[in-house]
């Protein structure tokens, strides 16, 4: 009888390093595998979701508010506590006509060129990114942004210029999507304002005679995708009133100036010596 | 984004109508008219004009175009005929415009009387500053920066060198890049990269050595990454000790613990060596085999390839990953890419094999695991080290602003290059000292230590550069002066900085695009531009700052001030001969002192063949890589590839590869052996955690100019501590908890951010060091790398803990 117990004993430990090994030889290599899956082949999605565990905003004062435990199931918390589920909603909106509607007015144009400037340091600069986002990857970016979508009332503009592998190298979160929560009031503010006024908008694109085809009043560097901004999902004021017709550069041609098409370069213009 | 977004309340209807009423009628009329003058059809706006600078921040070297109205600037846009980032920025670049705006910036000298700093005049700011220096001028030092440009370096070193007979000239760049010159100058006899970004298009595997190059030099990561998107294969690999943006997008992604680089190093040379798949043809037609030994000199011992065989011997990959927690596979992975002579590999590092307790050595090491496997000398086979400042190289190395050096690559030590730059100022001969002078960390150890107690630098003159964030173990290093009475701390910046906190002096400097100036960057490119807007209230050019100092102290009588025929220095004469009194600023921009100082300075560069171009030159050019050679039809070469037949005119005809600088004088490169070494400091039961130090993508070094641009302080506004969430788990930690993190010379209290920018690997922190409120050289390590005298900040042990909110106090000096 004690040796039917040792044996099944020794049989039970001997199962258990045979799980043991097993488990160690699996955690080894999903480990490698995982070393090696950084490679451009793996699906990102995957690697997005296992790097933000917990990138919550911070709240003011530091302390996150305890939400007791009956309401844990309403409660939003980390970093979608401002989002709504609109999944069955959740489709990227065709524009509801391709003709123009009510032209827009010089109020609409205004207003859209202020919205531009509120989201950019000067007329030119790359713009910030008014949500959070993940801090490593940029993968998510072109979710959305590759082709530009409307979700309800939220637009996501279509990238102005061709795709670059690193977004944030140029797009930086704005104060409300940073990390600025974390500044409590622990830390004084030692650093003034800045007093900079940038190039609010480049204008308007001149016209030889009246009816002809307005030219391209800012540089076509970094924003030759025309329709970012003046296509369907475009701000009104913005927005070709033609949009059925793609070969903008067609009609539209960029100046010497402020551009650089390759045969414009005199008008790069060397400040002489004070 | 919403399609209609609320009208400002500044702005209604009726104002709008009002306000544009005007402009509208005359628009349309004009249009009914028919007519449209042609100038009105380009609606940029004339007034502004457009003109190129190299930005002000890292070394990589962008150009960017400044667009200035009414004597401010306006915008920014990357300039598309540049070759370094053809017309690419990064967010910083972007934004550099705006760092001239900052609310807060100097504008007049202020001197502490009675602990408070009152404004002065400029004419009693360089009154005091010259009797201090006449009171003991070789207890004087002179501290500047990678930021300076070449002619204030140049400036500098003529008065300090030349004039004072003192050697205790040093830049902030002895912290950042004295590793790789030590490196350059023991494998090739000469410093700065033979090759430069054009390897960059070129390479098949691209090997980053600790470089987090998406966020440190994210214009350069783009020109490697965009490559992909237009179908080219090439692979990353990331070699690193946390992850980072970087690794996303690597290929292969190495982890491995501090300072086993040197092991890693040596385990591929290993394997090169064991399997027969070094070059040998390479090698035995251009390279010779040293050793480091244990006195750590620059130039080690000779040693014979069997011996460097041998020596390796202890390093097959099963050790290597037993030092380095690397797999052995992989070690075989890099050992095997290397082996292959169909790829083309280049290396590329910065702070990480720099900022090492033993940086000379992991130098060494990379250059030779290229030179062995002969992965060196074709476009694309490059080890390639990349500089964090616009003109370390071009300043600080080229023009020599180092304790032991004189221009053009020139030595203190060396009797011969005293009497040549003796001659070349026009001195007498033996007004050089022949003693280098103090290297920065014990520059600093010596001004904060009492005159009594052996501190024999009294009085120290900083200019663009913030020692009182960036130095290590500032207690030591920094805050020490406090409260020395007879030590005069003078300091020109553009805005008050933790140094300032101790100035007893503060200049108000011009910066950037308010003076001219001219950087090199990392791939010996050097870059001009001229003014473009003033100053504010009565900030100065940091050159003129040296030139009215050197006046003042001629006046007073300084004989060093006076060159062998007993003129003044820095005579400059305008094109009709008549002598410039450049020393007085009324008269300083009556003549280009940059061109007439940089054409002085031209003639030191002869001697390292790092020729330079006429002024002239650079002022067409987005820059242009040294040698510069002119040509038969008088027009002048850059040079993309140094020691090779096909681009080097200095390389002797048929011999493929010379390396014409060689140490031992017959056109060999050096093959080191270095062995893994434990690093200073590591990590034990009452430090257990190793911490690292950095950047991040948004802010530039100290942040002295990037916290104060709204979007890039609003992306990132204050420093964290990085963590692996099981550690932080296991002390119970969360994120966003206040933490208090420890070494053994200092302590802060800081956010903990946990999964945000970087991950680090259980039993490690980082924290970056760009703000002043939150300082982390507290805490580091002051050891340096014994041949480069650099110190590494990237390890040192740690402990961290939580501090209750009730008990934190706030952090950070009131300014």
């Amino acid at each position: 009888m004690n040796t039917g117990k040792l044996d099944q004993r020794s049989r039970s430990v001997r199962a258990s390093k045979v799980a043991l090994a097993a488990m160690l030889v699996t955690a080894a290599s999903g480990y490698f595998m995982g070393l090696r899956q950084t490679t451009g082949n793996t699906p990102r999605a995957v690697q997005a979701a296992d790097l933000h565990p917990q990138t919550a905003p911070f709240p003011k004062d530091g302390v996150p508010k305890i939400v007791e435990y009956r309401r844990m199931g309403e409660a939003r918390l980390g970093p979608n506590a401002g989002w709504t589920n609109h999944l069955s909603k959740l489709q990227t909106q065709a524009p509801k006509s391709l003709s123009p509607g009510i032209p827009a007015d010089e109020l609409d144009r205004l207003r859209a060129v202020q919205w531009r400037a509120s989201r950019r340091a000067f007329d030119g600069a790359p713009p910030v990114i008014p949500h959070p986002v993940e801090q490593q990857t940029v993968d998510s970016c072109l979710v959305c942004h590759q082709e530009g979508r409307a979700i309800r009332d939220r637009v996501a503009p279509r990238l102005s210029h061709p795709v670059y592998g690193n977004c944030t190298q140029c797009h930086v979160p704005d104060r409300n999507s940073s990390i600025a929560g974390m500044e409590g009031p622990a830390l004084a503010p030692t650093f003034g304002d800045n007093l900079f006024v940038g190039l609010s908008s480049s204008g308007r694109g001149g016209r030889a005679w009246p009816g002809a085809p307005p030219v391209i009043p800012h540089s076509t560097m970094m924003r030759s995708e025309c329709l970012s901004c003046h296509g369907p999902l475009g701000l009104n004021g913005l927005r070709t009133p033609h949009p059925e017709r793609s070969q903008c550069q067609q009609c539209h041609v960029p100046q010497n100036g402020m551009d650089d098409t390759p045969l414009a370069t005199a008008g790069f213009t060397q400040l002489s010596l004070p | 984004m919403k399609p209609y977004p609320p009208l400002p309340s500044t702005l209604d209807r009726r104002g709008f109508v009002k306000q544009t009423a005007l402009a509208a009628a005359a628009a349309l009329a004009a249009s009914r008219a028919g007519y449209t003058p042609t100038a009105a059809a380009v609606t940029t706006d004339p007034e502004i004009k457009w003109d190129k600078a190299p930005c002000r921040f890292c070394g990589t070297g962008c150009h960017v175009r400044v667009g200035v109205k009414n004597n401010r600037i306006v915008g920014i846009q990357g300039e598309p005929q540049a070759d370094v980032n053809k017309g690419l920025l990064c967010v910083k670049g972007y934004h550099v415009g705006m760092i001239l705006y900052g609310k807060d910036r100097l504008t007049q000298p202020l001197l502490r009387r009675d602990g408070q700093l009152v404004p002065i005049t400029w004419e009693e700011a360089i009154d005091v500053i010259a009797r201090k220096i006449m009171e003991a001028p070789q207890q004087f030092a002179f501290y500047g920066s990678g930021q300076w440009t070449i002619p204030e370096g140049y400036a500098a070193q003529k008065f300090m060198k030349g004039g004072l007979a003192n050697n205790h000239l040093e830049p902030n760049a002895r912290l950042c890049m004295a590793s790789a010159v030590t490196g350059y100058l023991s494998v090739y006899g000469v410093d700065e990269p033979a090759g430069c970004y054009d390897d960059l298009d070129r390479c098949d595997v691209l090997i980053l050595w600790g470089n987090n190059m998406a966020e440190m030099h994210p214009v350069l990561f783009s020109r490697i990454v965009d490559r992909r998107a237009k179908g080219q294969k090439v692979q990353i690999i990331d070699l690193a000790t946390r992850r980072t943006r970087t690794t996303e997008l690597a290929d292969h992604y190495l982890e491995f613990r501090p300072q086993s680089d040197l092991a890693i190093a040596n385990g591929i040379a290993h394997l090169l060596i064991k399997e027969g798949s070094y070059d040998k043809e390479f090698v035995a037609r251009h390279c010779a085999f040293k050793t480091d030994t244990e006195e750590h000199t620059l130039d080690g011992k000779p040693i014979s390839f069997e011996d460097y065989c041998r020596q390796l011997e202890a390093y097959p990959p099963e050790k290597v990953e037993e030092i380095s927690g690397v797999p052995a596979d992989k070690i075989r992975m890099l050992a095997g890419l290397f082996a292959r002579r169909d790829l083309r590999i280049t290396s590329v590092w910065c702070m990480g094999m720099n900022q090492h307790a033993r940086g000379t050595n992991i130098n060494r090491q990379v250059h030779g695991i290229h030179l062995l496997s002969g992965h060196w000398g074709r476009p694309g086979d490059a080890p390639t080290s990349l500089t964090g400042q616009p003109s370390a190289c071009g300043t600080a190395r080229e023009v020599g602003t180092l304790c032991h050096l004189l221009p053009g690559g020139r030595l203190v030590a060396n009797a011969e290059h005293r009497i040549q730059s003796e001659q070349l100022w026009n001195l007498p001969e033996g007004r050089i000292h022949p003693k280098p002078g103090y290297h920065t960390v014990l520059l600093w150890e010596k001004f904060c230590t009492p005159t009594a107690k052996g501190g024999d630098i009294k009085t120290l003159f900083t200019q663009v550069t913030n020692p009182g964030q960036s130095l290590p173990n500032l207690k030591k290093l920094f805050q020490g002066k406090k409260g020395l009475e007879d030590k005069f701390l003078i300091v020109s910046d553009v805005y008050p900085t933790a140094t300032t906190e101790l100035a007893d002096l503060v200049l108000p400097a011009a910066m950037w695009v308010e003076k001219n100036g001219i950087y090199g960057n990392s791939e010996r490119r050097t870059q001009q531009w001229f003014k473009m807007v003033s100053p504010p209230g009565q900030a100065r050019d940091d050159c003129w700052m040296t030139i009215a100092i050197a006046r003042r102290l001629f006046e007073l009588g300084h004989p060093g001030m006076k060159d062998k025929d007993g003129r003044f220095l820095f005579t400059f004469t305008n094109d009709r001969g008549e002598e410039v009194p450049a020393w007085k600023w009324e008269h300083y921009y009556d003549l280009n002192v940059d061109k007439a100082l940089f054409e002085e300075y031209r003639k030191f560069t002869r001697l390292k063949h790092k020729d330079l171009a006429p002024y002239d030159e650079y002022v067409k050019a987005r820059g242009l890589r040294w040698p510069v050679v002119e040509q038969p039809d008088g027009s002048w070469r850059e040079t993309k590839f140094r020691f090779m037949e096909f681009d080097d005119p200095y390389v002797k005809k048929g011999s493929n590869i010379q390396f014409y600088h060689s140490v031992t004088k017959d056109d060999r490169a050096q093959i080191w052996f270095c062995p893994y070494e434990v690093p200073p400091e590591i990590p034990d039961v009452e430090f257990p955690f190793w911490l690292g130090t950095g950047r991040v993508l948004e802010h530039w070094h100290t942040g002295t100019m990037t916290m104060r641009v709204p979007q890039l302080r609003n992306a990132v506004p204050q420093s964290y501590v990085e963590m692996h969430p099981a550690d932080a788990a296991e002390r119970g930690l969360k994120n966003g908890d206040l933490v208090a993190v420890k070494t053994r010379r200092g302590q802060i209290e800081i956010p903990l951010w946990i999964s945000g920018r970087g991950h680090p690997p259980r039993g490690m922190l980082f924290v970056p060091f760009f703000d002043e409120r939150l300082m982390i050289n507290d805490l580091t390590l002051d050891a340096v790398c014994p041949v480069s005298k650099e110190p590494d900040y990237k390890k040192c042990a740690a402990d961290v803990s939580r501090v209750s909110r009730r008990d934190s106090r706030p952090v950070g000096p009131a300014l």
